[in-house]
């Protein structure tokens, strides 16, 4: 788990300040630096807004047709970010720019904000608001004073991952022409392999992901919230949108529109034009994909299992740490995780690189996150007492776990699975850098065609693309509803 | 035959001692209620029992056979010992049908122990289809009784079944659990922290206060000659009065009163325990003893704060409605105690134990100890 960590600070110390100086001091990092850090400046107070406020809207406004916003405006996480770039520049060919990264990064991730926000939203006991309002504050005061303190877990949680997910991405801003670390790392990586410029420059990518780790750790605090009364929460009042109800929905249509209305239509024309489903390399694409994302899921669902285990029935410091590696080594852009693995390949496993096993290992590391919150939910529904009681009914322990534990934890493990396979499906750098010659993914071959200007050729991936994220949506906001259920958050 | 038997166990924690020399005896079909304040060790206790953990010293033995011991450790799937925890436990994942069957080998005789439990616990047929999440807290603690039953356990041990239930529910849950208990046969262990659980389960009532069985007996006794003052007022209101005992007759504010039980060692000064609603008062005597301080009506008996007159400290006593009628507050009365007393040692800040749990008693002035209760042994039912 921490490959990435050591190759980031072995590189940094073998090269070391005299080495990296002329790496770093030029003009063109200073650009990267200026566009990276603008990009994250902006960009997530950007999603923030757009999420919380959709959240609120859903939630707390008498908005018409709220359940079918709720899905909509989390659809656009069905649509990988470089996809809707893809879309957005067969739209607006001169779409690019830190503004074009900006819309696009908008489009794409405030439902990283949004979900969360909801969730708090739902679990919120209105009876907070309801005493706020006792005590004379007015439906603004309410949200600013009692509303948004609770949701700073929400906000500080979803602009973390967005703003890993901006430090992370790769295709959306390489297709729209907005230069960043990551797509200057790639270049690099692309004309020296992992040499010097690449890995200084996934030196200051990694730095800049530990500033957004520790401002995010270092600011939420010991914040936690929770519904504190018992008895059944009532529903809250919802505020009267009145004469802004048709202006907001003009709104939120466009947004929609943008969002998952752009890439769907211009997916679809796209498809109009020659044959694109005559490409021999679909089926193989799709069933590469399948088995890539089955295998990734299967390590990664067993290697997140036994810190899952420790850290809901052994909680201590040993657990946590073990956590922290994982967490921390997953928050490194996937760039930085690819150029590990080949470094490490290269000069400990040669045989090693650009095998599947190698691939594989990077996407355990990626996605390690998805799976340990799936079994730790699912390690939360099969209390020690269920195995007690089984043992105290004859069975060894060993067969307690395979009989009880086992299938109550199965469904969480089989949806953590999903989600790991469905972000498999989707990605893109550590794939491009580690898969073996010749492998042939669905994001792979969008990339290949869309960035030889196939857009015609790239359409039915994109589509594919598109439909695999379904399932991963629906699992996350059915887990918004569950979560939402409990106690909050 | 006995059913179970501890000898001097002692489990510890870590740096924390949970069980402190532990020593009782349960006949075949007996039931035992161990009572006790949160962290006194119950569940502790029952966990050692059915195996789940192992202890520092001692042994346990169940049906004469030693399970526990320093040599001997049978884990908890060779010891037959049914056990219900707190929430139940029932398996979300399979059926009350299943569930219940969960621990019978004997696929051939699955049916029929259904069939049988189901009625056991009557539990209603259309319910074994359901999973857990479908049933009421009071099914499902019949269900997870069942399941316990089902198994053939040669002793079956309850931690707090009743705790996760609605008051309303509780009470009907209790008495449906000890009436398939009594049907069964089978030697039961409960541990619990409701008072009025341990007096109902019949059979004899544990107390344990930080890992100490601090008194085991009949119900009767418990509530009538309590070790000490905590005891006496963890199970019901206690009035506990200053007094000058000598021989059985102590000499308090509101007269002499007789001593049933004196844990005391010589005569002198002391405090007795009464019942509140032990005393009489009469407002026409010319010599008043108390100031009606106040009276609080509730329901068929009233709570009167009196203020001796001599200075004492207050105590609340408990009239009946017809008593109380013509009282009011300040008036002047004549209070009496009616019946026996229990006599301690006096209380050093001179306050009692009525709001005081079990676990805040005065080590030094009375201090708690192991009850050997080989030789009071618990009768079976």
């Amino acid at each position: 788990m921490l490959i990435p960590v050591l190759f980031v600070v072995t590189v940094a110390a073998q090269t070391g300040w005299q080495g990296l100086a002329p790496l770093l001091l030029r003009p063109k990092v200073g650009e990267l630096l200026v566009n990276t850090v603008l990009l994250v400046v902006l960009g997530v107070p950007l999603c923030v807004t757009v999420g919380v406020g959709s959240a609120w809207l859903v939630e707390r406004s008498d908005l018409p047709g709220r359940g079918v916003w709720s899905v909509l405006l989390a659809a656009p996480l069905a649509v990988p970010a470089f996809v809707s770039s893809y879309a957005w520049v067969s739209v607006v060919p001169s779409i690019g720019g830190l503004g074009g990264g900006l819309l696009i990064s908008t489009l794409a991730y405030a439902p990283l904000v949004y979900l969360p926000a909801l969730a708090v939203l739902r679990g919120l006991d209105p009876a907070l608001e309801d005493t706020a309002r006792s005590m004379g504050l007015g439906p603004g005061a309410v949200f600013r004073r009692v509303v948004l303190p609770q949701l700073r877990l929400a906000v500080w949680g979803g602009g973390l991952v967005v703003a890993l997910h901006l430090l992370a991405e790769y295709g959306a801003f390489a297709m729209i022409r907005f230069n960043t670390f990551t797509t200057a790392i790639m270049v690099q990586f692309r004309s020296s392999y992992a040499g010097p410029a690449a890995n200084a420059l996934g030196i200051v990518l990694t730095v800049l992901c530990l500033i957004v780790l520790v401002a995010e750790g270092s600011t939420r605090g010991s914040m936690r919230y929770a519904r504190i009364g018992s008895g059944a929460a009532r529903q809250p009042i919802r505020a009267a949108l009145g004469p802004a109800t048709a202006p907001t929905m003009i709104v939120l249509v466009g947004w929609v529109a943008a969002g998952i209305g752009v890439p769907l239509a211009a997916i679809s024309g796209w498809l109009t034009i020659g044959h694109p489903w005559a490409q021999r390399e679909i089926p193989q694409a799709v069933l590469t994909t399948v088995a890539l994302g089955i295998l990734g899921a299967v390590v990664t669902i067993i290697l997140a299992a036994p810190a899952a285990w420790l850290t809901v029935r052994h909680p201590g410091r040993g657990a946590r740490l073990l956590e922290g590696a994982g967490y921390l080594a997953s928050s490194l852009p996937g760039i930085i995780i690819a150029l590990a693995l080949v470094t490490v390949t290269i000069r400990l496993a040669p045989p090693l690189y650009q095998t599947v096993s190698t691939v594989v290992v990077a996407y355990a590391i990626m996605f390690m996150p998805r799976a340990m919150v799936a079994l730790r939910s699912g390690l939360a529904q099969a209390p020690p007492s269920l195995e007690e009681a089984a043992r105290a009914l004859g069975l060894s322990p060993f067969m307690s776990r395979l009989r009880v534990t086992l299938p109550v934890i199965a469904p969480s493990a089989a949806a953590g699975a999903a989600l790991v396979a469905l972000g498999i499906a989707n990605e893109l750098t550590a794939t491009l850098l580690l898969a073996p010659n010749g492998t042939r993914t669905l994001a792979t071959e969008f990339w290949s065609a869309s960035s030889s200007v196939a857009y015609s050729n790239a359409a039915p991936y994109a589509l594919l693309l598109i439909l695999a994220s379904v399932p991963a949506v629906a699992i996350l906001l059915a887990q918004t509803r569950r979560t939402s259920q409990r106690v909050m958050p | 035959m006995t059913s179970l038997a501890l000898e001097s166990v002692t489990v510890r924690l870590g740096q924390v001692v949970a069980l402190h020399d532990v020593s009782l005896t349960l006949e075949a079909g007996a039931r035992l209620a161990v009572v006790g304040a949160s962290g006194s060790g119950k569940s502790t206790l029952l966990r050692a029992i059915v195996g789940l953990l192992r202890v520092d010293a001692g042994t346990i033995s169940i049906d004469d056979r030693v399970v526990t011991g320093p040599a001997t450790f049978v884990p908890a799937h060779r010891r037959q010992v049914g056990y219900v925890p707190q929430d139940g436990a029932l398996f979300p994942h399979l059926t009350v049908a299943r569930n219940i069957v969960f621990g019978v080998p004997d696929r051939a005789s699955r049916s029929r122990l259904v069939r049988e439990m189901t009625e056991l616990v009557a539990l209603e047929p259309e319910l074994l289809a359901r999973y857990p999440h479908e049933l009421s807290g009071g099914q499902q603690q019949r269900v997870a009784l069942a399941r316990a039953l089902a198994a053939r356990p040669r002793m079956i041990v309850l931690d707090e079944p009743f705790s996760a239930l609605d008051t309303s529910l509780r009470a009907q849950a209790r008495n449906a659990v000890i009436q398939v208990l009594e049907d069964s046969g089978v030697t039961a262990v409960l541990v619990t922290h409701d008072q009025d659980e341990a007096l109902t389960f019949g059979g004899a009532v544990g107390v344990l206060d930080r890992g100490q069985l601090v008194q085991a007996g009949t119900p009767r006794a418990l509530f009538d000659d309590p070790n000490t003052p905590a005891i006496a007022a963890f199970f019901a209101d206690a009035c506990f009065l200053p007094a000058i005992v000598a021989g059985n007759v102590a000499t308090t504010a509101f007269g002499q009163v007789r001593v049933r039980r004196q844990h005391v060692t010589d005569a002198g000064v002391a405090r007795i325990m009464v019942r509140p609603n032990q005393f009489a008062v009469d407002a026409t005597s010319p010599s008043p003893n108390a100031r009606v301080h106040q009276v609080t009506w509730a329901g068929s008996s009233s709570h009167v704060v009196l203020r001796p007159t001599n200075g004492e400290e207050q105590l609340t006593i408990e009239l009946s409605a017809g008593d109380v009628s013509a009282l009011e507050v300040g008036d002047l009365v004549t209070a009496s105690v009616v019946g026996t007393a229990v006599a301690y040692l006096p209380s050093p800040a001179g306050g009692d134990h009525r709001a005081e749990g079990l676990s805040v008693v005065d080590d030094q002035q009375h201090p708690t100890r192991s009850v050997d209760l080989a030789d009071r042994s618990v009768p079976a039912a």
